[in-house]
């Protein structure tokens, strides 16, 4: 890659660069770090920069190595809700108190189990803030099918989250907390 | 956790501070383009690949 090509993809990319390093590191909470997942997409993006000639969908291109990445790393290794201390240490610092560091912490784990299609949809939407219609041309599909994705991944969400409030006793919201406390 | 709450949650996630910032970027980019070719390989299936070149 020519200096002049990496200043031209970085003009490009940082319009992106906040909404997608938060997508980053939500679609792989727990499993993959956002800066490993970040770093393969966008240098596998610039090394192919020169060769994609519709411009229009290079972020499409970048997700969709996220998307293959998150999808491997799935196949190799089954997500558990073992607590990671670099991940709790980074929510405990940064968010005003441990209450909602922890409805970060436990809704992160139950969007980890929504299908990836879905999950992709949502992030993209609630997290990094692109519209319905960006959105359906990062996943190459119509606009009805990525507001049906949105719909059904809220409502699962919902759903995981209600069964987890009934399920979940004092005692482990307790273990939550002081993890993220201590 | 109900809907309004779930709202506030993404507001939240929205609020926290990002990960990785563009000069780390900058650094990738400029240590990616100084590597030896065998070490810089993130080459892309074909089928992959060709999906984003057509229009």
């Amino acid at each position: 890659m020519s200096n002049e090509s990496n200043d031209i993809f970085l003009a490009w990319y940082k319009d992106y660069h906040e909404a997608f390093i938060r997508y980053c590191s939500t679609i792989a909470y727990g499993h993959v770090s956002a800066e490993d997942l970040a770093q393969e997409a966008i240098l596998a993006t610039l090394q192919n920069f020169d060769a994609i000639k519709n411009q229009s969908k290079l972020f499409s291109y970048m997700v969709g190595i996220v998307r293959n990445k998150v999808r491997n790393q799935q196949r190799r290794k089954k997500f558990h809700a073992a607590w990671n201390d670099e991940l709790l240490n980074y929510l405990k610092s940064s968010t005003s108190s441990p209450e909602i560091a922890m409805d970060i912490h436990i809704m992160l784990q139950y969007i980890e189990r929504l299908p990836l299609q879905q999950k992709e949809a949502l992030l993209l939407f609630e997290i990094s803030g692109f519209s319905i219609k960006e959105i359906s041309d990062i996943q190459d599909s119509s606009i009805g099918a990525t507001k049906t994705r949105i719909s059904r991944s809220r409502k699962k969400l919902k759903t995981l989250l209600s069964d987890e409030k009934a399920s979940t006793s004092i005692s482990e919201r307790l273990l939550i907390l002081s993890s993220i406390i201590f | 956790m109900e809907l309004n709450h779930l709202s506030k949650t993404f507001v939240e996630i929205r609020k926290l501070p990002i990960q990785v910032t563009l000069a780390q970027v900058k650094v990738w980019i400029n240590q990616h383009s100084n590597a030896a070719p065998e070490t810089s390989d993130y080459s892309i299936p074909r089928r992959f690949f060709n999906k984003y070149n057509s229009n």
